[in-house]
């Protein structure tokens, strides 16, 4: 029997969902609030702000997910639940100091011991999951994709100290344009989108209720993702081409199993991953063209459209069933318990979505236009955005109870 | 169909998948219950094998095994083979699916 008697603790996953959704909020907010952002995109400001997005947000989320998941798709508890407790506690009071470091010119320095403790967390992480296998009676390729997505989020997180150590202490003379490079390359394109991949291959048709999907699409997919980082080495055209072509192929993926859903009802979840597909295609394209300009808006598509969808699409399925896991999971057989779909208030998610799908246009198109104002007009929408998300995921947690 | 295996096929009823909706009998993903002085052995599926509901599904069935009078012990036999489609759902449910 597959039954798992160590799945994580609500008490260690929904802190990361919660914290993500509030970052999600504060790192837009902040966004808004950085000056000039086109013109001095490599500042340490941006860096800041960027940094409380994606590990706020990205990050946060997709360590929710890995807990909540890791027992279930490999089918053996996570290593050390006390260990991920630790890794919690670490690793929000130092994201929220490093990316202040950046941001607030007088905490600066800060920014060392924040990076180093930051880095201790992640390092902290990564152990804790990869001696999990330690477990695995079967390779499945979902176990290969977290495994090796793990070895990426290591050594990307590894450029990031040097890069900490070079600013702060001086400890190399190497390139920084390059280290900023290898550090957004393993952990973004790398760990992310391989976690992402994974995830995808098991939540996608579960709630859509899929079967029979081309498995083998996932296959090529590790493949491609791989020789991606591989190949930049060697060329960073064709490297672009090459993430281009695994960004297709996890759209080509997707609508395989969207095609075969036996749910043909849409709901909020199947919007938001059609939406974020249409983001991943168009960003592919960018990265195809291979103009500078192009690769930005890639970029910024990739990061703020297809992320903020993808993820924020699994938190209208993640959180209620966290939060009905604890309300209402013991009263199943005894009396009526609520639907999953009923703690999400729709009328608000078709809202945030609407105004996330305008939100991405106008900051893509600030970006194209280099024109700052359309740029913070856009990351103005995505304050509301997010206000509609919060607003959704309170409602979640005040959900009483109605019947079906 | 015995007396007692309905009777237990009716507290299987009762339990939802609370992410789709529906009770796990007319879905289709109970294939098997026997009974034997007191014992209960169900087989059941899951619609996918790594949903992470899996050990709180199974639980459930167990218990409401357990709830039918004179049963004393109840075990799953958690397969995948054959794999859960939607042709073993009752119509009911594949009309509510197709939207």
């Amino acid at each position: 029997m597959l039954a798992i008697q160590n799945a994580a603790p609500y008490k260690l996953v929904l802190p990361f969902f919660i914290g993500a959704v509030i970052f999600y909020l504060f790192s837009f907010i902040n966004l808004l609030l950085t000056k000039d952002i086109l013109t001095s995109m490599h500042s340490l400001e941006v860096a800041g702000s960027l940094h409380l997005y994606l590990l706020g947000f990205v990050m946060s989320t997709i360590f929710g997910a890995v807990y909540q998941l890791i027992s279930v798709v490999l089918e053996v508890p996570l290593f050390s639940k006390k260990t991920g407790y630790l890794h919690m506690m670490l690793f929000f009071p130092s994201m929220i100091l490093l990316s202040l470091s950046m941001i607030v010119p007088q905490y600066y320095a800060l920014g060392a011991y924040a990076g180093g403790i930051l880095y201790l967390s992640f390092l902290i992480y990564a152990i804790n999951v990869l001696l999990s296998f330690k477990a695995l009676k079967e390779w499945k390729l979902i176990s290969y994709y977290i495994f090796i997505a793990h070895f990426l989020l290591l050594t990307g997180v590894s450029f990031g100290i040097m890069m900490l150590g070079m600013i702060h202490f001086g400890w190399c003379a190497c390139d920084l344009h390059t280290m900023i490079v290898q550090h957004a390359q393993f952990t973004l394109m790398g760990f992310v989108f391989l976690i992402v991949i994974s995830v995808g291959t098991v939540l996608l048709p579960m709630f859509m209720l899929s079967h029979n999907w081309k498995e083998n699409i996932a296959e090529i997919l590790l493949a491609v993702s791989l020789l991606s980082i591989v190949i930049s080495y060697v060329s960073v055209e064709a490297g672009y081409v090459m993430f281009a072509s695994a960004l297709l192929l996890l759209v080509w993926m997707f609508y395989d199993i969207y095609r075969k859903r036996v749910r043909k009802i849409q709901d909020v979840y199947s919007y938001e991953m059609i939406a974020s597909m249409v983001i991943l295609t168009l960003s592919a394209l960018g990265f195809l063209s291979q103009q500078t300009e192009m690769i930005y808006f890639a970029m910024a598509l990739l990061v703020f459209g297809f992320l903020s969808f993808f993820l924020g699409g699994h938190f209208y399925k993640i959180i209620p069933f966290l939060v009905w896991n604890e309300k209402f999971a013991p009263l199943v057989g005894k009396e009526k318990v609520p639907m999953l779909a009923d703690m999400v208030n729709d009328r608000l998610a078709y809202i945030e979505i609407f105004i996330k799908v305008i939100a991405s246009l106008v900051v893509v198109s600030g970006v194209v236009l280099k024109n700052e104002l359309v740029l913070h007009i856009g990351l103005g929408i995505f304050v509301i955005n997010a206000l509609f998300l919060v607003l959704n995921v309170v409602s979640i947690f005040r959900f009483k109870g109605v019947a079906q | 169909m015995s007396e007692v295996v309905e009777k237990i096929y009716a507290e299987i009823s009762k339990v939802i998948d609370p992410e789709v909706g529906f009770n796990l009998v007319e879905m289709g993903l109970i294939y098997d219950v026997d009974v034997n002085e007191g014992n209960v052995m169900v087989t059941m599926t899951l619609s996918t094998p790594a949903c992470p509901m899996h050990e709180m599904l199974t639980n459930w069935v167990k218990e409401a095994a357990l709830r039918v009078e004179g049963m004393t012990n109840a075990e799953i036999n958690l397969v995948f083979e054959p794999r859960w489609n939607p042709t073993m759902a009752t119509e009911e449910v594949k009309i509510k699916l197709g939207g």
